[in-house]
């Protein structure tokens, strides 16, 4: 807007001056009059709508007063604090329950140690190692649980196609793992009894153990069997117990060794039957005798493949773990290894302050379009009815 | 003798709200005569001021000074349920307007000051209500041209133009009249 003529502002001063009473000059006097006289005009509302009114608002209007309005800066600000407070601890909360989450899920895949899984597939390759004399009733109830695959993730077979090449599609896979945990010299005993209530609690046996413990030094090694559909809980308890300074696991593929072992078997069976309805049929003595001989021969061989099906299924249903225990005067307590010091202060402050503002940089990325969204509307919406209003004086 | 007369003056740190009482006591009767000067209908007009007084009292912590001047604030609210209330009439068919309070002329005033309200009351009544608005802010509501600008949301240069037009219009109504 241009700025004001001379002429302009002398007649808006000559209105001032006539309504502050002062003097106007002699061409003007119109002007000064005509504003005085306009502010004679002035409507003065009566007593009675004056009375009524200073009522009003003496009773604040009748209605809540502006204590209980909308909130406004100055009607939360003593919340502000509070709110804040409790906002920054429920995150930091978060922030360590994430933060134990992942350390669980680290410990449960290997926690930084040197972690070596492998998988063979064909069972003709089968491992030797696991010939060894379970106890009985374990073996037996193995036999109840290996018929299933174990749920966890086989990799596929190197070289033998993909899983149902061979028209089997349940997999037995027979799996073991290795730990090496490090433990201060005097804790190895406490680590000892520990890993044999790991292997109890998960329902598994300890095949052979050796245990030396020193003031010096000492460790120990142990043969576990433990369920697999229990190994992946074993190892994540046996890696609580001290410092893993590895962990390796192996996989490998056993169901042609379990399809072969049972075929035998049924063949056997099959086969006894058809000796069993010869003998009843049999008429000269020769002819018994011969049958019955081998009769004795199939039996033998059906009490093998029975014993190799137990096998067979023993080495799916149990993983063989192998601990080994070694002094290392550097380790945490078992139980203990999260001593937490100035540097794990630095870090979870580090962390708290990464989840702030990944925090806040989701909540921005969710406000800041529908905030670009909006505010046009706002806009608009304010225009539109300022607008509106305008246009009142036009339609008087 | 001397004597010294104190008295406390609020601190504008620790008590920076609206005084709503104070404000309504000074500015009662001139939004009163802004209003009923724009709308030319005296029942309305008391409506409008009461809704306009109500609803500044309701949002008084929404006032900043930076924004300017408690009047200004006002008189900008008042603005808003005037035009409301025009709009209102608007739908409702335009009612006609309240007929001169010819009445309201002193019985004893000369002649010449009688027909001189005469022909300004004509004036005002026969100008475009813009220019009726920006006469009713500046000689009823008595507002400067700063806080003139300021209701109106337009530049106090702008507001100066705008009332010098509105006076020209009037005068030369009131030559006619």
């Amino acid at each position: 807007m241009p700025e004001l003529t001379p002429d302009v502002e002398r007649e808006l001063a000559a209105l001032d001056d006539a309504l502050a009473g002062r003097r106007v000059a002699a061409d003007l006097t119109e002007l000064g009059e005509l504003a005085l006289a306009l502010r004679d005009e002035r409507p003065e509302p009566s007593p009675e709508f004056g009375k009524a009114l200073d009522a009003k608002v003496a009773r604040g209007f009748g209605e809540p007063g502006p204590r209980r309005r909308a909130l406004t800066w100055r009607s939360w600000r003593p919340w502000l604090l509070p709110t804040l407070g409790a906002t920054a601890t429920f995150m930091l909360v978060a922030v360590i329950a994430l933060s134990a989450r992942d350390d669980e899920l680290q410990t449960l895949s290997g926690g930084g140690a040197a972690v070596e899984e492998s998988s063979d597939a064909g069972g003709g390759r089968a491992s030797a190692r696991q010939e060894s004399g379970a106890s009985p009733a374990a073996e037996d109830d193995a036999a109840t649980f290996a018929e299933p695959l174990p749920s966890t993730s086989v990799p596929p077979a190197p070289g033998g196609g993909a899983p149902g090449s061979d028209g089997r599609t349940r997999r037995s896979v027979e799996r073991s793992a290795s730990l090496t945990l490090a433990a201060r010299p005097r804790d190895i005993d406490t680590v000892s009894a520990q890993i044999q209530d790991v292997t109890r609690q998960q329902r598994g046996f300890i095949l052979a153990s050796t245990v030396n413990s020193s003031s010096n030094g000492g460790g120990g090694t142990f043969e576990l069997r433990i369920p697999t559909r229990n190994l992946d809980a074993a190892m994540a308890a046996l890696s609580r117990l001290g410092k893993v300074r590895e962990r390796a696991q192996r996989s490998q593929d056993i169901t042609a060794e379990t399809v072969a072992a049972r075929n035998r078997l049924k063949d056997a069976r099959t086969e006894r039957k058809s000796l069993l309805r010869q003998l009843g049929d049999a008429v000269t003595l020769t002819e018994t005798q011969s049958i019955r001989a081998r009769l004795r021969i199939v039996s033998l061989e059906i009490e093998r493949a029975r014993a190799d099906v137990r096998r067979v299924n023993n080495r799916a249903a149990f993983s063989t773990v192998s601990v080994t225990l070694v002094a290392d005067s550097s380790a945490a307590a078992p139980g203990d290894d999260d001593n937490w010091t100035p540097g794990d202060a630095a870090n979870d402050a580090l962390r708290v302050l990464e989840v702030i503002a990944g925090v806040a940089l989701i909540a921005l990325a969710i406000v800041l379009p529908i905030a670009l969204l909006a505010a046009p509307g706002w806009l608009a919406a304010r225009w539109s009815r300022r607008r509106r209003r305008e246009q009142a004086l036009d339609a008087v | 003798m001397t004597s010294t007369l104190t008295a406390e003056i609020p601190s504008r740190t620790s008590s920076p709200a609206l005084d709503f009482e104070a404000l309504y006591r000074a500015a009662r009767d001139d939004v009163y005569a802004y209003v009923a000067t724009l709308l030319r209908d005296r029942s309305a007009a008391e409506d409008v001021t009461a809704a306009a007084f109500e609803r500044a009292y309701r949002k008084q912590r929404t006032y900043k000074a930076s924004r300017g001047s408690e009047r200004a604030w006002l008189f900008g609210i008042a603005r808003n349920a005037a035009l409301d209330e025009l709009r209102r009439r608007k739908r409702a068919a335009a009612l006609a307007a309240e007929p001169a309070d010819v009445d309201a002329t002193p019985p004893d005033d000369a002649a010449e000051a009688a027909l001189r309200r005469a022909a300004v009351r004509a004036a005002l009544a026969r100008i475009e209500p813009r220019e009726r608005e920006l006469i009713a802010l500046k000689f009823h509501a008595g507002l400067d041209n700063a806080e003139l600008a300021a209701v109106l949301g337009v530049s106090v240069s702008n507001a100066g133009t705008q009332l010098h037009r509105a006076m020209t219009k009037l005068r030369e109504a009131v030559e006619h009249a």
